[in-house]
């Protein structure tokens, strides 16, 4: 049995007739010599035939058979005699998938990171394969879709993927695993040994209208999480928010904004929010040139997009040629929430009144916007347990050549090389047989001369 | 034995000058040769002379030997003359030149040059006939270098043309010799037709020495047309489509055409010179020198 590397090349076999068709390109275009006499040279009827009939067969048929060697090469001929299927049994493919996340660095109860442990995981599974890749992710689904398609590409041999991680609760689950072909192995290598019990701090809740700013504690013991709230202070709870115009109405703006468990802004990166285009509080506007504002906005406009994919509102991208950045426009084309700087303050124009429901969702878009969420997924200390990884694991299936990839094909070693040797062979007995008809005439020749 | 040969054909054809390329050949053709082959019909006894080698040992006169014991040879008052008539094929198929470049014509030009070179230098007569399918030129033969320079210039300007009719040329050629003497005829023998064999045997039955040189490139003896040609026959102007395939074949009946004027030649007593023009001139010559002196015609 073969299979082909390239096989389109094959597609190229009527190249053999080549040498056929300058066969009898050549005789139809024959040089005009003069000779002497043509008394003894056969007569104009029987050439007539002679063009149908190669003069030389042996040597048209090597010259057939080098071209046809040639494109058999160049197609890649894999034969698949059993030492090389039991040689691709034994050979393993294996990509390595370690998982670069924070929680890789997060020292372990036994003061190790499970990053190192996973290091020295991957060079011992690199080593035991033939074909290897290391690929490291912070996202482990993206890191096994690379892997897939590494494998995909492999040479034959057995295919695995082997994922190292701390596996915690919430990062990895069995749709990570299920786009992968289901004769590529999986195992999955639990790393690290995590801390048992942690506290951390959660981000500062708004405080406004009569409710108190509000600080989170969060404890964390084994598979339970608790969160404990303290109050914050004054200048702590409402410094570096103002809502223009103040008066009742922004006051229940900003309890409705803080009930719903809005971060708290900080003094540091002051925001100023103005309603139905009270646009005299701003006195010098410029454009909006600060990083934590422009990271801010756009945060903001990713959350106004969703919004308004749902409300059916246009959301421009910030650049406009005056100071406002129009970051959400209604329907009918007119801007809804624009924004500036004033100074240090992002000041930011909503063109709806502070008693709508758009109003509060700006408020609290952009109090959320402010500052990346804390990436408290990662500071989780609860794992997959290593039934559930044995469960999702399964062993690299055999090689089965109906179903390797056609990738596959190309990165095995071929037996083109013997094809060249052949190729090589004819053009050796053609010249051969080219010197032994030259010879001949000669030797012919000089039997007459003497 | 005989020296190397240096004379090329292809270089004696880039030399202009007839007479000079005639006297190199027959230098060189001579150099190492005891007599000259081409014998006069003396009758008148002359004088003596010292006997020097090469001399032929039938003039020797013993009797004087043995009274003076000392060597003489007999000379003569020649009376006559060898007449030796070169009749030269300038059909278009001698046009034909090999990988050198020589073609037949211009080796059959230097070679009739030659010989008649050195008939005329020893005293005989020469002449030469120059045809195609009719004579075209006719110089009786003469003696004397002025007649030398005649003949030369007719060489000189012959010109390759028409078909092959050897028989009526060698039928003339007989008529016009009104003695008997050498005919030289240099051909490339295509007209291989019952009338010349004919005028062949005429000229030996009537006492003529004919000596036929047989002149052909490598390329007509070794066919060596590898891939397919369109050959053009150079006197009919006919075409053929020819190759690797037809080469056998004209090679065995080239072979047996050879053969044939060989065979034909030899049983008519007949000398048969086979001449390739890529063998130097007068290498070629010098072994039908050297057969005519030894009196044998291979």
């Amino acid at each position: 049995m073969i299979a082909w590397q390239n096989i389109a090349m094959l597609w190229a076999l009527p190249l053999a007739a080549v040498p056929v068709i300058i066969h009898l390109l050549r005789r139809h275009h024959a040089d005009r010599i003069p000779f002497p006499s043509l008394r003894f040279v056969r007569s104009a009827q029987s050439a007539a035939v002679r063009i149908r009939r190669p003069s030389d067969p042996l040597l048209l048929i090597v010259r057939m058979a080098a071209v046809a060697f040639a494109v058999i090469a160049a197609a890649g001929p894999i034969l698949l005699s059993d030492a090389r299927l039991d040689r691709w049994h034994r050979e393993t493919a294996r990509a390595v998938v370690v998982d670069a996340s924070d929680s890789m660095r997060a020292i372990g109860a036994d003061g190790v990171t499970p990053e190192r442990l996973a290091s020295d995981a991957a060079v011992a599974e690199a080593q035991s394969a033939r074909y290897t890749t290391e690929i490291r992710s912070d996202d482990l689904p993206r890191g096994i879709r690379r892997a897939a398609a590494w494998l995909a590409g492999a040479p034959p041999a057995k295919r695995e993927v082997v994922v190292i991680s701390d596996f915690q609760r919430g990062g990895f689950d069995e749709r990570a695993i299920a786009n992968v072909d289901r004769n590529v192995g999986i195992r999955l290598i639990q790393v690290g040994r995590p801390v048992s019990q942690q506290q951390m701090s959660g981000p500062d809740l708004l405080g406004g209208g009569g409710l108190p700013g509000r600080s989170q504690t969060i404890d964390q013991s084994g598979d339970a999480t608790g969160v404990t709230f303290s109050a914050l202070v004054t200048e702590r709870r409402s410094g570096g928010l103002r809502l223009v115009p103040t008066d009742p109405s922004s006051e229940r703006l900003v309890r409705v904004v803080a009930a719903a468990g809005t971060p708290a802004p900080s003094p540091d990166e002051p925001i100023v929010i103005q309603f139905a285009a009270n646009t005299a509080t701003a006195t010098k506007l410029d454009r909006v040139r600060t990083g934590w504002m422009l990271r801010t906005l756009l945060r903001f406009q990713d959350e106004a997009m969703r919004l308004s994919a749902d409300a059916g509102t246009a959301v421009r991208q910030i650049g406009e040629s005056s100071p406002w950045s129009v970051l959400v426009r209604d329907s009918a084309a007119k801007p809804l929430v624009s924004a500036a700087a004033s100074g240090d303050e992002l000041v930011l124009d909503v063109a709806v009144p502070t008693d709508s429901f758009f109003a509060a969702f700006v408020v609290h878009s952009i109090l959320a916007s402010r500052r990346a969420p804390a990436d408290l997924d990662e500071r989780e200390i609860s794992r997959l347990d290593s039934a559930t990884l044995s469960a999702l694991g399964r062993a690299a299936a055999s090689i089965e050549l109906e179903t390797m990839p056609h990738t596959a094909w190309r990165q095995a070693s071929t037996d083109s090389r013997w094809c060249w040797a052949t190729v090589l062979l004819m053009l050796g007995i053609e010249q051969a047989l080219r010197a032994r008809a030259v010879t001949s005439s000669r030797v012919e020749g000089s039997r007459v001369a003497t | 034995m005989a020296p190397p040969s240096t004379l090329d054909p292809a270089l004696l054809t880039a030399i202009s000058d007839l007479e000079l390329v005639a006297r190199v050949t027959v230098d060189g053709t001579l150099s190492g040769l005891h007599t000259s082959p081409f014998h006069g019909y003396s009758a008148e006894f002359s004088q003596y002379r010292h006997y020097r080698p090469g001399d032929d040992l039938k003039y020797v006169d013993w009797k004087l030997y043995a009274r003076t014991d000392r060597v003489y040879t007999k000379q003569y008052c020649e009376t006559t003359n060898l007449g030796v008539q070169i009749i030269i094929d300038a059909s278009r198929s001698m046009a034909f030149a090999g990988r050198n470049g020589v073609s037949k014509l211009q080796y059959a030009r230097i070679l009739a040059a030659s010989l008649a070179h050195l008939t005329i230098g020893q005293g005989d007569a020469s002449g030469v006939i120059v045809y195609d399918e009719a004579v075209r030129h006719y110089l009786p033969s003469r003696v004397g270098h002025a007649h030398l320079r005649r003949l030369l210039v007719a060489l000189a300007s012959m010109q390759a043309g028409g078909t092959t009719s050897s028989a009526s040329a060698l039928k003339r050629a007989i008529d016009l010799q009104s003695r008997r003497g050498l005919l030289v005829i240099i051909s490339d023998l295509y007209d291989e037709d019952e009338g010349f064999e004919r005028e062949l045997r005429r000229a030996v039955r009537i006492g003529h020495d004919v000596a036929v040189f047989h002149v052909f490139t490598r390329e007509e003896l070794e066919f060596p047309y590898d891939r397919d040609v369109q050959l053009e026959d150079l006197e009919s102007g006919q075409t053929i489509l020819a190759g690797a395939a037809t080469a056998a074949e004209y090679r065995r009946e080239f072979a047996d055409f050879v053969g044939r004027w060989r065979a034909r030649c030899t049983s008519n007593r007949i000398d048969y010179t086979r001449i390739m023009t890529d063998e130097p001139l007068d290498a070629a010559l010098r072994g039908y020198l050297l057969r005519r002196g030894g009196g044998t015609s291979s």
